[in-house]
């Protein structure tokens, strides 16, 4: 008895059909999520790491980034060069002679990397001498201008600003 | 009673479109997009010569008529010709203030409208002038506020001297 209800209970169950996803909502997000990542596309080769506490200038430039050499300074007075923390000038902010010696030193040695790579890649189109300046934006000029001279002694004589789109 | 054949074709299923394979394309590229996405809009300013340079190629060039130079400063801004060294103009700063920029960029607009050639400025701010406000002059410089639609920088090169 139990055997033939069994089989009775299969023949009903194979009669009901599959259900089936449905996706057209689901595509829908996705298309929308494409475009937005669409617009915010990049097509810079290269990409800046700002360091957590410095918060850039605002500005209406639209000129893309170029690649270079980056100097960074917070609120802090901490000096980074390539993401290394080089030195830190006084709670004042005070600039002393082997702060200056220590940012030139390290420009020194990566001028010197950037023209052996250069020569050894034969890539002449490729800038050679500039700076980025990351730098946080209740940095008062003195300090910027320390910081060109000192790159301009170290054999850098491009700068840019690096500043936020609105 | 028997059905039309036309009848008959009606009871056919409609088959629904298969969405995976772009569903799948949709996946992949998300991935990719997500991976280059710059959520941060980041820009630079540009100066492009070093001021000693800038004095030797003063010497080299042909004798110039004008040149701007602008003193910067919390209180003031003045507009020099380096040449004759005369004051063109000044204006009282006010770094909060929407209506000081207004004024300033059509200061700096009357100036290039009378030197079209020019397109260098030379710049002298105060050691205390902060960065975020010097950001904000060199955009006035640079780009016309008073006609967006005009792609043309008023002057491109900045340059700093101390």
């Amino acid at each position: 008895m139990i055997g033939k209800r069994f089989i009775r209970n299969r023949k009903r169950r194979s009669k009901s059909e599959p259900m089936e996803l449905e996706l057209n909502s689901l595509l829908d997000i996705l298309v929308i999520l494409l475009v937005f990542l669409l617009k915010n596309y990049s097509v810079n080769e290269f990409e800046l790491k700002i360091n957590k506490g410095i918060s850039i200038p605002d500005s209406v430039s639209k000129s893309m980034i170029s690649k270079g050499v980056t100097i960074q300074l917070n609120k802090e007075f901490e000096v980074f060069v390539e993401e290394k923390l080089v030195t830190s000038l006084n709670e004042e902010g005070r600039w002393k002679y082997s702060n200056k010696i220590k940012i030139r030193n390290e420009l020194l040695g990566l001028k010197e990397e950037i023209e052996r790579m250069r020569m050894q890649s034969e890539n002449i189109a490729e800038p050679t001498d500039v700076v980025n300046f990351i730098m946080d934006k209740e940095i008062d000029f003195q300090h910027i201008n320390q910081l060109m001279k000192i790159s301009t002694d170290a054999g850098f004589e491009q700068f840019k600003f690096i500043v936020l789109g609105s | 009673m028997y059905s039309l054949p036309s009848a008959r074709r009606k009871k056919r299923k409609v088959s629904n479109l298969n969405l995976i394979p772009i569903l799948d394309v949709v996946f992949v590229l998300i991935f990719f997009l997500l991976f280059s996405v710059q959520l941060l809009k980041i820009f630079e300013i540009g100066t492009d010569l070093p001021v000693f340079k800038l004095v030797k190629e003063q010497k080299k060039e042909d004798k110039k008529k004008f040149e701007l130079k602008i003193y910067v400063d919390n209180q003031n801004i003045r507009f020099v010709n380096s040449i004759n060294r005369r004051t063109i103009d000044k204006i009282s700063v006010d770094w909060e203030n929407e209506d000081f920029y207004k004024e300033l960029n059509e200061k700096i607009v009357k100036i290039k409208t009378e030197n079209p050639e020019e397109e260098r400025v030379v710049l002298t701010p105060r050691n205390n002038v902060e960065y975020q406000n010097l950001v904000k002059f060199m955009d006035q410089i640079r780009s016309n506020k008073s006609d967006p639609e005009s792609k043309e920088k008023l002057f491109e090169q900045i340059i700093f001297e101390k």
